[in-house]
């Protein structure tokens, strides 16, 4: 009887050799042939159970089914992806890095807040709210982009293209919004067109011109359509519209590390060279540090006034 | 005894258990691959598992040792 299995892990001739291998082994199978990502096998029902096919390539190390394999589920990737810490070592390090980063700007601005800001009156009503969105604005955009640049791999058009595009977006939103909220229009449009696009354009180059003029055009997108959000919404429950829009934007940015993993690592070659956390953080925290200083201190402050 | 062989074409875990399998079959007591670094590692005793033929082993596997 034939049966066909469909082995979707098998990458080079030694795979099908093992899986072959470990066929010749039983008492009842009979010819069998590979293709890219399924064997076809001839069996005897009465000595060989269908069943032991599946598990005989799956003790292999690949799945196997009768059915073919369409995409994991979210599920499944959870698994795998709680399972296989080392695998996703970079992942990981990911949510590390966004928690540990925003915990660092925390304690930095605390410092200076009881430094240089403590005296001032409604200072914390102004700004409080704001800080905390901006850090975790920047700590999760810090993060997703360091992950992405973590790796040294082959990038398709259509993947620099969303690559640029998301994170220049994400960037050009979340802060110009920010901005938007505590500085007007005219500032928070510029830091978010100038943030996104600078963003959007080192993240697409991977691609070529076209990345490249992607990822502008979604961070001037983005960086100016953030401060229009927040600066029209202002008097009109911002401050409840805010945790939804921010929650949604981490998501968008997590659903992107997950596509960059997904579209540029798995399963290709790649060469892993992430940044070191005292790189990252240092550089977030100076991007971070002028950043604020333009926030409290930009045209509509209430320090100047 | 121990001896580590260097190997060159393996680039796949398949291709690891392929050549562990084969000495393993034929009389190391203990193997182990690194496509990554391009190493064999075998326990064995000379009598029954000798290097040269332990080298033969892993060419007929289809790899250069």
């Amino acid at each position: 009887m034939k049966e066909k299995i469909f082995v979707p892990d098998m990458s080079c001739e030694s795979c099908s050799r093992l899986i072959g291998k470990r066929f010749k082994g039983i008492h009842g199978i009979g010819d069998f042939t590979f293709d890219d990502e399924s064997v076809v096998l001839d069996y005897d029902p009465a000595r060989v159970k269908k069943d032991m096919l599946i598990d005989t390539i799956k003790e292999a190390g690949f799945r196997a089914s009768f059915l073919p394999f369409e995409g994991k589920t979210f599920s499944e990737r959870w698994r795998d992806f709680n399972e296989n810490r080392k695998k996703y070592a970079i992942e990981w390090a990911v949510l590390k890095n966004t928690v540990l980063l925003f915990i660092m700007l925390y304690v930095i601005e605390a410092i200076a807040y009881f430094a240089f800001f403590f005296s001032i009156p409604d200072f914390m009503a102004r700004y409080g709210w704001w800080i905390f969105y901006f850090n975790v604005s920047i700590s999760t955009l810090a993060a997703a982009a360091w992950h992405y640049f973590a790796y040294k791999g082959k990038v398709t058009c259509m993947t620099g293209m969303m690559v640029g595009m998301t994170i220049g977006m994400q960037a050009g939103m979340m802060l110009g919004a920010v901005f938007g909220a505590t500085n007007g229009f005219f500032v928070g449009s510029m830091v978010g067109m100038l943030i996104g696009v600078g963003v959007g354009a080192l993240a697409g180059q991977g691609c070529g011109v076209m990345g490249w003029m992607q990822g502008m055009m979604a961070g001037l997108m983005g960086g100016t359509m953030g401060p229009m959000i927040s600066v029209m919404m202002f008097s009109d429950h911002l401050l409840v519209f805010m945790p939804f829009y921010i929650i949604i934007n981490v998501l968008i940015l997590w659903g992107f590390s997950y596509m960059v993993y997904e579209e540029i690592v798995e399963g290709k070659e790649v060469v892993r060279k992430p940044l070191d956390f005292t790189g990252l953080a240092s550089l977030t925290t100076l991007i971070g540090a002028v950043l604020l200083i333009i926030m409290v201190y930009g045209p509509k402050s209430i320090l100047l006034g | 005894m121990k001896t580590k062989i260097i190997v060159k074409g393996m680039h796949c875990k398949s291709c690891e258990m392929l050549v562990t399998e084969a000495l393993m079959e034929n009389g190391a007591t203990k193997a182990s691959a690194s496509f990554k670094q391009g190493v064999v590692e075998i326990e064995h005793d000379e009598k029954t598992l000798s290097v040269s033929k332990a080298k033969e082993i892993i060419r007929k596997e289809g790899y250069d040792a």
